[in-house]
Order: C-alpha cells, then structure tokens, then sequence
C-alpha cells in the first residue's frame, strides 16, 4: 500500500485526539440540593427570545415575515452569547415596538402573554449571566422569589384589566398626568444612593 | 479622598469596610435596565396613545421597584471548616458553613460561589441562602460539604471559595474570598506480606530467630550441660533417658532473638508525572496521577508499615537531604514520624545540581532504594553499599509514561528508557532486585517481596552466620 501525503497528518490528529494528557481537569465534588446546569439557561433563551418576538408581532399586521425572522436571529443570537439586563431590556423594547406597530389599534389584551414572556426573558437572562454554561444552580435558588413574581404579575394583570376598561373613554388632561407620573417614577426609581454596578460580573 | 476623617479608597476605609456603612450592598445593572426600559416603554405608551405597551414593561418594573425598597443591611459570612491536621489521600475535604442572619435585617437570598482549587476546574455554582434544619429543629446556617479529587501527598494547597450574596436580583453584594490552610497528604499504605531482612539480625531481644545461641523459643540442640548454662535450661526428662545416673546433664539450647535493621532511601531529588512534557519543569503536574514521589512515599510508608509491624527498626534517608534523617527505631510513634517525614520530602533543586553521597547506614542494615532509576546516582550508590555489605532492594517509583505526540520528546524518552533498562540489568547483575510499583505491578510487588524474603531466609550450607 502507497502511503499517501496525508497518512502522518491523519495519524497525528488521531493520536492528539486520543491523547489522554488532554483531558479536562477533575472536577471539585460538591454536594448541594438538585441543581440545573448553567447552559440550560441559554438553551431556554434560544427558545424564550423567538417566542417573546413572533408572539409580539404575531398580532401586528403588515410586518414581512422575513423582518420578524431576521429580528429574531439576530436577537436571539445577541441575547445567547452576551445574556446581560442590557440586552435583555433591549430585546423586550425591541418586542414591544413590534408588538406596537406604529399603529393606533385599541387595546389589546394580547400584551399581557407579551408581558410574561418579557418578565420570564428578564429573568432567564440574569440567570444566564450568573451562573456559567458549566456551572450549575440549585432549583431552590431558582424558586426563591417566585411568591413575588406572581404578586408583580398578579398586579400587572390588574392593571392590564384596568388599561381596558378604560381604553374606550376619554379623560381631559388624561396624557399630562401621565407624562408627569413618569417624570416623577423616573426621579423616584433613579434617585439611588450608590452607583450601579456591571452586571454583576465582578 | 477621605469622608467623615477616615481615608477611603475605592469605596473602603484602611481596614477593608465599606465606607457607606452598607456591608458593600449595590444595585445591580438588572435593576437599571429593568427602570429604564419600563419607563421607555411607559413614555411610548404615552406618545403612542396605547395603554398595551406600557403593559409589556409593568412587570420589570414592578418588580425592580419592590425589590429596590428593602435594601439589604446583613453581610453574608462565610467560614471554611477544614478537619484538623493531617490526612490522607482522597480525603481532602472541608465544609463551607454560609451564615445568613435574616434576624438582624434583610440579607441575601441567593449565593453564588467559585470554588476554586490548585489542578482542578473552577465550579461555579448559585444557591439558596435558605439554612438547613439540623433534626433537633435548631437553625445551623447553610452548610456545603466540598473534596477534591487529588490523590497526591505531601504538602496540598486546597480550597479558595469566592462568594458573593444577591437579594432579589437587585442588590449584589462585594464579593468576599475565604481560603482554606495548606493540609499535609500522609501517604497511605498498601498491605504487604513479608519482606526481605539483612543477612545478620542485631540485637538480644526482637521478632526474629537470629543464628547465636541465646535466650529464645526456637531449639537449637540438646547439649551436656557446661558452666555458664542456667540451671532452669536443664532438660531433665533428656537427663534422666541419656544419662540415668545423673553424672552428665543435658540442657535445651536455643537460637536467640533478634531484630532487623531496615533503612528506607527516598530518591525525592526530582519529581516527575506520566506526561513527559511536564518533566522539563513546564507545565502542571495532573492531581488526579500520582508521581514518581507519590509512588516513592506510598511504597515507603507501605514497606515502613510492614517492617514495624514486625518489629523491626526502620530509619529514612533522604537523597535530597531537606530533612535530617530519622535513624532507626521500632514502634508505631515512630512509624508517625517515618510516615510524616516521608511527606515531607520534597525536591528543592534540579536532580542534576544534586551531588548525591551515600547517607551512612547502621551495620548490617537492609537498604530500600525508592527510586526512578532516571540517572546513574541510584545506581553508584548500591554499588557502594554493596562494597560496605548492606542488601539493598531497589524500588522502581517511575509511573506508567503515556506516549507523546512531539517526535523530539518521543526520541528522548526512548533512549532514556533504553539507559533505564540498562541500569535494571546492570543492578539485577549485581544482586541488587529491582521491584516495580507502578500502575498494574504493584499487585506484583507484593509476591516478588515474599519471593526475596523466602530467598534470604534459605539456609545456605556452609555459611557461617
């Protein structure tokens, strides 16, 4: 048998590949409750981001279906590889102007499953940032807070009910007083003592 | 800068606190972009005339608001418990002990740890502050039991945990570290059956027959009795059959007792792995594979093990000199020390710079050679104890080398191991056994240790002992 040229080359890929002085490192035994691994996180934004987009612009009409595909790759390929709050509030911000349209419809309840899927990305995303893809975090860590989850989307469901039983009148000075209860949330929530940190990635 | 008279720099005074008074407590950026991007979206509402958008905001909000209320004021404290002094090889093992004190103020509600560890990956891990109920139903804080997976001796540097506290994925806490101590590895020892002793046994008194006549249990002969026997040596039942009219008495001689004399030899002049691109000085040895000074200690505290138990006296040297040697001496105090002090040995400088002298052996002392034969000092040193007339048992300590990619090291390796050969010939030659207790023929050290044991205990005839 002729060797051929490439003979040497395959023999040593093969042999580096079987090289067991390249194994990964041993690993430090840690005994915790039931945990999730880290990547998990991020394979449930690659489902979570596409889902929070075509379900905003599913109600829209005249948006090509190829924009909202192109949105979503790009989102979700952004929000996957860089999971920080600032992306994660961009992508809902990006949801909510496809979910707006730039129309005049009524309103419509459909923001409200918007709205869980964007509190749900929030939260996946901060988790994803937290805990690395070979990382792991306690299932009881992930269900810390999740009494006041509800509480905040109970209370944006009120809310929401509200919104529409008031969309169909009219109240003079209505949009000043709103306009000046932002101004004022912003000077409220804003107004910290300290500076803000990263995120979280000391 | 200074605030309120004491210098502050980075956000701490000179003693590390936080000069807030706040334990180190921030917002964090999902806070920010929780605010920013629920009052975007109230603003478009607005502009937009369209209540539905807000809505899709109104949960971050919410949310980052109520969390921003209750700012946490407790520290999470983390101590490391490592159990005291020494231990063994797979045991390294400490519990991190979390200590969240809601009583005394809003804290952290998740943890988020990176354990950290010399030859191991980093594990990075989130959990509940939620402490753990002890059965009596008392609180006793979060407790989370670590180990490594390193089976080296010797001096182990262990854990570094860094933590940091979060509450409601709004605060996060300045991350704090904890260390753990620098625990000493004893080697363990591997059972072994019994060992070859020196030709001449020292001493009245010990676990071994020697060839004098003496005080023991092992009979020698029957002999007429002459002056300087003891009187309750006299086999009277012998007398009375050889000799009825009591005018010769006959005494039980006997062999007397004695002890053997072993000194162990560690070779810890270097250190080397299974992985020949680490033998160059470069590049980390793997925890999880024992070296050539792993072996040398095992195979030294499992010999040392043996010969105590026997009874015998055992001493160790060191080739490396770092540490005084230990002479001879029986008892399982002293196997604590041999043990320790096996530990201990450590390579200071390259072999090459090392100019090693035989160490002085008690007579008639049996030498074990700990060693990776990987020079010719081994080597001089058994002739020369040969030349004194100690035995001497060379223990191979090299670990199983894994083939490697690179051609030049492949070439290296191959005429080192052709000159290693040559050097287990040349002692063999010499009488001087080469056992090996590396990787799968360590399950045959044992039978080759029986074999040269039985072989030094054979009676030769016509040597006088």
């Amino acid at each position: 048998m002729i060797p051929s040229p490439l003979t040497p080359l395959v023999r040593r890929i093969t042999l580096h590949l079987a090289d067991p002085a390249r194994r990964p490192l041993p690993t430090i035994t840690v005994h915790t409750r039931p945990t999730l691994r880290g990547w998990t996180f991020r394979a449930a934004l690659l489902a979570l981001v596409p889902l929070l987009l075509f379900t905003a612009a599913a109600r829209t009409p005249g948006i090509p279906h190829s924009v909202t595909l192109t949105i979503a790759a790009l989102a979700t390929g952004l929000v996957v590889v860089h999971p920080t709050p600032t992306t994660a509030g961009g992508v809902i911000a990006v949801a909510a102007v496809l979910f707006w349209g730039f129309t005049s419809e009524p309103f419509d309840p459909w923001a409200l499953a918007v709205a869980l899927l964007a509190h749900l990305l929030a939260r996946t995303t901060w988790w994803a940032a937290h805990v690395p893809p070979q990382g792991h975090a306690e299932i009881a860590a992930l269900l810390t807070s999740w009494r006041r989850d509800l509480t905040v989307l109970a209370a944006t469901a009120l809310l929401g009910a509200l919104a529409m039983l008031a969309s169909g009148t009219t109240v003079q000075g209505a949009v000043l007083l709103a306009a000046l209860a932002v101004v004022g949330l912003v000077l409220v929530a804003l107004a910290t003592d300290g500076s803000s940190r990263d995120d979280g990635r000391s | 800068m200074t605030v309120g008279g004491l210098i502050v720099a980075r956000g701490r005074t000179s003693q590390g606190t936080p000069a807030d008074g706040h334990h180190g407590w921030r917002p964090t950026s999902a806070y920010t972009a929780a605010i920013a991007t629920g009052v975007l979206l109230l603003t478009t509402s607005l502009l937009a005339g369209r209540a539905d958008i807000a809505l899709i905001g109104i949960p971050g909000l919410l949310a980052a608001t109520w969390a921003h209320t209750t700012r946490p004021t407790t520290p999470l404290r983390a101590t490391l418990h490592e159990p005291p002094g020494t231990t063994t090889p797979g045991e390294l093992a400490a519990t991190l002990h979390l200590t969240t004190t809601p009583d005394t103020g809003p804290t952290a509600d998740v943890i988020h740890l990176r354990i950290t560890a010399t030859g191991h990956r980093d594990t990075h891990l989130a959990l509940t502050a939620r402490a753990t109920e002890d059965p009596a139903g008392s609180t006793t804080g979060r407790q989370v039991p670590l180990r490594l997976s390193s089976v080296r001796t010797g001096p182990q540097e262990t854990f570094t945990v860094d933590l940091r506290g979060s509450r409601h994925r709004t605060w996060e806490e300045e991350p704090t570290q904890v260390r753990g101590a620098t625990r000493l590895v004893l080697p363990g020892a591997a059972p072994l059956g019994r060992l070859p002793l020196p030709r001449r046994l020292r001493g009245l008194t010990g676990p071994h027959s020697s060839r004098r006549l003496g005080d023991g249990t092992e009979l020698r002969d029957i002999h007429p009795f002459t002056p300087g026997d003891r009187l309750r040596r006299i086999d009277w039942r012998t007398t009375a059959r050889r000799s009825p009219e009591l005018d010769t008495l006959y005494v039980r001689r006997t062999y007397s007792t004695a002890e053997a004399t072993a000194v162990l030899v560690v070779d810890s002049r270097d250190e080397v792995g299974p992985d020949i691109r680490t033998w160059r000085g470069y590049g980390t040895l793997r925890v999880d594979e024992p070296t050539s000074l792993d072996l040398a200690r095992h195979a030294a505290a499992s010999v040392a093990t043996a010969l105590v138990d026997a009874g015998d006296r055992v001493g160790l040297e060191d080739l490396a000199r770092r540490r005084r040697p230990l002479p001879p001496a029986a008892g399982r105090r002293h196997l604590r020390r041999l043990v320790h002090g096996l530990a201990l040995a450590h390579p200071k400088d390259p072999a090459s710079l090392h100019r090693v002298r035989p160490p002085q052996l008690p007579a008639d002392a049996i030498v074990y050679l700990f060693t990776t034969l990987l020079d010719d000092e081994p080597l001089h040193l058994v002739r020369t104890w040969h030349t004194m007339g100690h035995p001497v048992v060379v223990i191979d300590t090299l670990p199983d080398v894994r083939h490697v990619l690179e051609h030049h090291l492949a070439i290296a390796w191959r005429i080192a191991r052709l000159e290693r050969e040559d050097r287990i010939t040349a002692l063999d030659g010499e009488g001087a056994p080469v056992i090996s207790w590396a990787g799968s023929r360590r399950d045959q050290a044992t039978v080759r240790f029986e074999a040269l044991a039985r072989a030094t205990q054979r009676h030769v005839p016509g040597r006088i002992p």
